[in-house]
C-alpha cells in the first residue's frame, strides 16, 4: 500500500525544529494534525516510511573513515557470513549483489570507523570471524555526488 | 566536542523521535530539560552540523523505485569528463570515486526495471565506457545508518 504523492512530497523534506514540527505539514496537506500523525505511524508500521528522526552526520560524530567492503562468500556460507557481519554495529549497511566473471564479489559491508586503521582492524576481525578471505576494501578516494534522492521525481 | 547530554539527545531522538504533536515535550524530561531548552539544544547541535536531516526516510523500494548499483572502470584522464556526465542526472543520488580496478561506484534509480535499464545505456554510450558493473540487488540483509552513540 503506497501513501498518495501529496504525502510522500509533504514528507519528503526537513521537519523544522519546532515545538510542533508536524502541524505546517499536514497544514501544507490541509489535513488535521490527528490524522497526519496517524498516516506517519501507519507507513512506519508497514515500512513505507524508514526512519523518522533526526539524521546523524556520522563524519562529525567521530566515524571519520568508512570503507565499502566486498566479499566474495562461497553460495552455502552466505547465510553465517551475513549473520557475521550484521551483527557487528559498526556495519550499517549488509547486501547481496550480481556478480560477473570479472567481480566475483556477491556480499556488500559498509563499515565505519573512527579512521582508517578502525575500519581496517574492523574488516579483519570480520574476516577471522566469518572466515571468508577473499574480499576487496574499496575505500572513498573522493565523494563526487551525494544528496537524497528527488523521490517525487522518481515515483511521478 | 559531543557532551554526555548532547550523546544522550541525538541518541534517543534518532532512535525513539515521538510520532505527536509536540515531540520535544514528550521527551525533554528524560534529559531534566524543559521543552525549550531542548529545542535549543537540538536547533544548536543541527547548526553544528551534528545533524544531518531531520524528518522522514522512505523506503524507496515500498515506494515502487529501482535502484541498483554500478561500478565502472574509468581511465584516469577520463574521469573528470565521465564524472560530469554521471553527476548531471537527477537520477544519481551518490557518486565515489574509490580505489581498485573498478573506481567509479555510483547508485542509480528510476521508476521502473526498464526505465533503469534504458538510463543505464545512455549513461554508458554517452560515457563511452565499456566496462561497467550493474550490481544488482540480490538480498538486503541490513540496512540502517543509524549510529550508535557511546557515552564516553
Amino acid at each position: 500500500m503506497k501513501p498518495d504523492k501529496k504525502f510522500i512530497l509533504a514528507l519528503n523534506r526537513p521537519l523544522g525544529i519546532i515545538k510542533m514540527p508536524f502541524a505546517p505539514v499536514a497544514k501544507k496537506l490541509g489535513w488535521d494534525e490527528e490524522k497526519l500523525l496517524k498516516a506517519i505511524k501507519a507507513y512506519k508500521n508497514l515500512g513505507v516510511i524508514r526512519r523518522l528522526g533526526l539524521i546523524l552526520a556520522h563524519r562529525e560524530i567521530g566515524l571519520r573513515s568508512n570503507v565499502l567492503v566486498a566479499w566474495n562468500v562461497a553460495k552455502k556460507d552466505i547465510m553465517f557470513a551475513a549473520y557475521i557481519f550484521c551483527k557487528t554495529e559498526e556495519v550499517s549497511h549488509c547486501y547481496q549483489r550480481k556478480t560477473y566473471v570479472s567481480w566475483p564479489y556477491n556480499i556488500y559491508t559498509m563499515i565505519h570507523g573512527r579512521n582508517r586503521r578502525d575500519c581496517l582492524r574492523i574488516v579483519k576481525a570480520l574476516s577471522g570471524t566469518s572466515k571468508i578471505k577473499d574480499y576487496r576494501e574499496l575505500f572513498t578516494l573522493k565523494e563526487l555526488k551525494k544528496r537524497k534522492a528527488d523521490i517525487w521525481l522518481l515515483t511521478r | 566536542m559531543l557532551t554526555k547530554l548532547d550523546r544522550l539527545i541525538l541518541k534517543e531522538l534518532q532512535n525513539n523521535f515521538p510520532v505527536s504533536s509536540r515531540p520535544f515535550a514528550e521527551v525533554c524530561s528524560k534529559f531534566d530539560l524543559s521543552e525549550e531548552e531542548l529545542i535549543r539544544k537540538v536547533r544548536s547541535l543541527k547548526r553544528r552540523k551534528l545533524i544531518r536531516y531531520a524528518g522522514a526516510i522512505f523506503e524507496t523500494k515500498k515506494l515502487g523505485i529501482k535502484s541498483t548499483l554500478i561500478a565502472m572502470r574509468v581511465p584516469e584522464k577520463s574521469l573528470p569528463k565521465v564524472t560530469k556526465i554521471i553527476n548531471s542526472y537527477s537520477q544519481v543520488s551518490h557518486n565515489y570515486l574509490r580505489n581498485g580496478e573498478y573506481n567509479i561506484w555510483f547508485t542509480l534509480s528510476a521508476g521502473s526495471k526498464p526505465l533503469l535499464a534504458a538510463l543505464l545505456k545512455e549513461i554508458k554510450q554517452k560515457t563511452a565506457i565499456e566496462d561497467v558493473l550493474d550490481l544488482e540487488t540480490v538480498r538486503v540483509f541490513k540496512i540502517n545508518a543509524r549510529f550508535n552513540l557511546k557515552s564516553k
